[in-house]
């Protein structure tokens, strides 16, 4: 046996000796394309048996998504027009007319959405077991790029089919973009509007959505898969500790988590396709200037909980340019995330502040686009916008508090793995004595923390039944109906609050931290 | 691995493989023309793609040496027969 030869049989996948035939003639299949096209052994470098696990593969399953709206859209284009006369005739022409065209439609649609979905949630997950520590600063910003492009797409895609709906979201958020500062409005305008016209408009759009920003996402990915192969995949961040020789084990992309990818992927297009055919996609009617006067303007849900900030009172007029400035800020802290989190530690245990800032994030926007969605087109009044921010961010704090009381209490000290092990996360103050450590649940503290979940739950309730409640007054009129729903959920809201504060006091009484720092609560304190 | 286990996995493989081949051809049948088409694409379509998940994972699993889980299994099993029966009534 030549040298090289030799070399290839010490590949991951050669067939072992000795094995079923059944397991032979598998490895056989999976060697001759491995020898061919080198997947497991020159391109990309095995990964540990952790990484076997759906959240780290959520970003994944969105360019899957992409992957699968390419393929939709790919055949859209050859019937559609984009010209402001034919982009609605052309997209009921596809609806009508070509076979499976609704289909295609909706699934097109629906995967935008779980790939808007999925992003989100890769990205509060890399926000919540810190994954832009150092060296991962770059990727994090890529990762968030790569999020505001594909915001993008469904700007841009929204408009595409000319409905009532579609072209009147589009304008609010072309009129957001003027209240925008020099010269960043003016860019912004030149690049999606053009001349102002509608035709200039929905071929600028329509090249965004089909070539410019297909373009820049596959560029973007290329740059993190390749700062993925230079760093590797983070270690958890929770779990057994130190993390057993067993789940180390390096394990290789091809065939193996190429395999585990295409289960995910397939589990994901099976979700789309179902979810497709019990929710078929209804064309709203053709954009007319007369027909959109009597539509309340709304963006897509994914942009909701923006649009409902614009619509709160104070930020009418002149407050636009606020609002948009304080959702930027947001935006902006997000990229530099990595330069904001300056500790050292990725421990969840030792991130109170920064988990349960991410937590009122997910919150606040959670709320934000239910409550938009419930409100079409009323303005917000302030002190209303600030009661309910207000008291989602209190009730999320205080359920963070009691959830890190209960499960990170009277904590033995140990060393995370990924604390001892991973560049990204260098030793820390907690894993040298401080009082934060990793632990497992125990029965106790399991019961308390689904208490401390069904109280955010009722808590949340009672917040969506008091706004829905209040908007009905206002716009209803008083009706005993409305006064009942009103004071259903305030007791709701009364109840979990007062839950909470109840069970604060119950895991208090053991380590008293609260006692010694609020006073008034000492009244009625017992050991 | 166990050998009992082994068998259990060529079984599952071999009763999948034919699903998925089954279901294959019933697209190749399906009638574009028909409004039915739609749904009956997506219910077949999906019984194959759900087959291919499952053939995976018991790969997946038995070249790893771990045991086939039954929850994954028994689960794939009912969405499966789920989607077969919608599969005559869409």
């Amino acid at each position: 046996m030549s040298e090289q030869e030799e070399e290839k049989s010490q590949r991951p996948n050669h067939p072992p000796e000795g094995a079923a035939t059944h397991e032979r003639a598998m490895a056989k299949l999976v060697h001759w394309f491995d020898n061919r096209l080198g997947l497991s052994y020159e391109l990309l470098r095995p990964a540990p048996v952790y990484s076997v696990n759906p959240f780290y593969w959520l970003g994944a399953l969105a360019v899957v998504a992409f992957a699968i709206q390419g393929v939709t859209g790919a055949i859209m284009m050859i019937y559609y027009i984009p010209t402001p006369l034919q982009a609605y005739s052309s997209t009921l022409y596809i609806f009508q007319n070509v076979s499976y065209g609704r289909f295609l439609e909706t699934v097109h649609l629906y995967t935008a959405y779980a790939m808007i979905m999925l992003a989100f949630m890769h990205m509060m997950r890399g926000y919540f077991v810190s994954v832009n520590k150092k060296p991962r600063e770059l990727m994090w910003i890529t990762g968030m790029v790569m999020g505001f492009v594909t915001l993008g797409f469904g700007f841009t895609g929204y408009l595409l089919p000319w409905t009532v709906v579609s072209k009147s979201a589009t304008d609010v958020g072309v009129g957001m973009m003027a209240a925008l500062p020099q010269p960043l409005s003016g860019f912004i305008q030149f690049l999606v509007v053009g001349g102002g016209t509608d035709s200039g408009t929905i071929l600028r759009f329509y090249d965004l959505h089909v070539v410019v920003l297909p373009g820049v996402l596959l560029l973007l990915l290329v740059g993190k898969m390749y700062m993925l192969e230079a760093h590797g995949v983070s270690e958890p961040v929770a779990g057994q500790v130190p993390l057993p020789e067993k789940k180390r084990r390096l394990i290789p992309i091809f065939p193996d988590l190429t395999i585990y990818l295409l289960e995910l992927a397939a589990m994901f297009g099976t979700a789309m396709l179902l979810i497709s055919l019990a929710f078929p996609l209804d064309l709203a009617p053709e954009y007319t200037p007369t027909l959109a006067a009597q539509y309340a303007s709304q963006p897509d849900w994914y942009f909701l909980w923006i649009y409902q900030v614009l619509k709160i009172q104070v930020f009418e007029g002149p407050g636009l340019t606020v609002a948009l400035g304080l959702v930027s800020v947001i935006f902006v802290a997000l990229v530099l995330l990595p330069f904001l989190d300056r500790g050292t530690t990725r421990r969840i245990a030792a991130r109170m502040r920064w988990v349960t800032l991410g937590l009122i994030f997910v919150g606040e926007v959670a709320v934000l686009t239910v409550w938009g969605y419930l409100t079409p087109g009323a303005i917000i009044p302030t002190e209303q916008a600030a009661l309910v921010l207000g008291a989602t961010a209190i009730i999320i704090a205080l359920v963070s508090a009691g959830a890190y009381k209960v499960i990170f209490r009277k904590l033995p000290v140990g060393t995370s793995s990924s604390d001892a092990a991973s560049p990204a996360s260098p030793a820390s103050p907690a894993s040298s004595g401080a009082p934060y450590a990793t632990r497992s649940f125990n029965t106790a503290s399991l019961w308390t923390a689904t208490s401390f979940v069904a109280l955010l739950t009722l808590g949340t309730f009672g917040i969506g039944g008091a706004i829905s409640g209040a908007v009905q007054l206002i716009s209803q009129g008083i009706r005993v109906s409305t006064l009942w729903s009103l004071s259903l959920s305030f007791a709701e809201l009364s109840v979990a609050i007062a839950g909470t504060v109840y069970l604060l006091y119950r895991l208090d009484l053991g380590t008293g931290s609260i006692r010694r720092r609020v006073k008034a609560f000492e009244v009625g304190w017992k050991q | 691995m166990t050998e009992q286990s082994e068998r259990m996995a060529v079984r599952i493989v071999f009763l999948l493989v034919i699903v998925g081949f089954a279901s294959s051809l019933v697209l190749w049948t399906i009638d574009t023309s028909l409004a039915s088409g739609e749904s009956l694409f997506a219910v077949y379509l999906s019984i194959d793609l759900i087959s291919f998940a499952m053939i995976s994972y018991v790969y997946r699993v038995t070249k790893t040496g771990d045991s086939i889980g039954r929850i994954p299994v028994l689960a794939g099993c009912v969405l499966l027969v789920a989607l077969l029966v919608a599969g005559f009534v869409v």
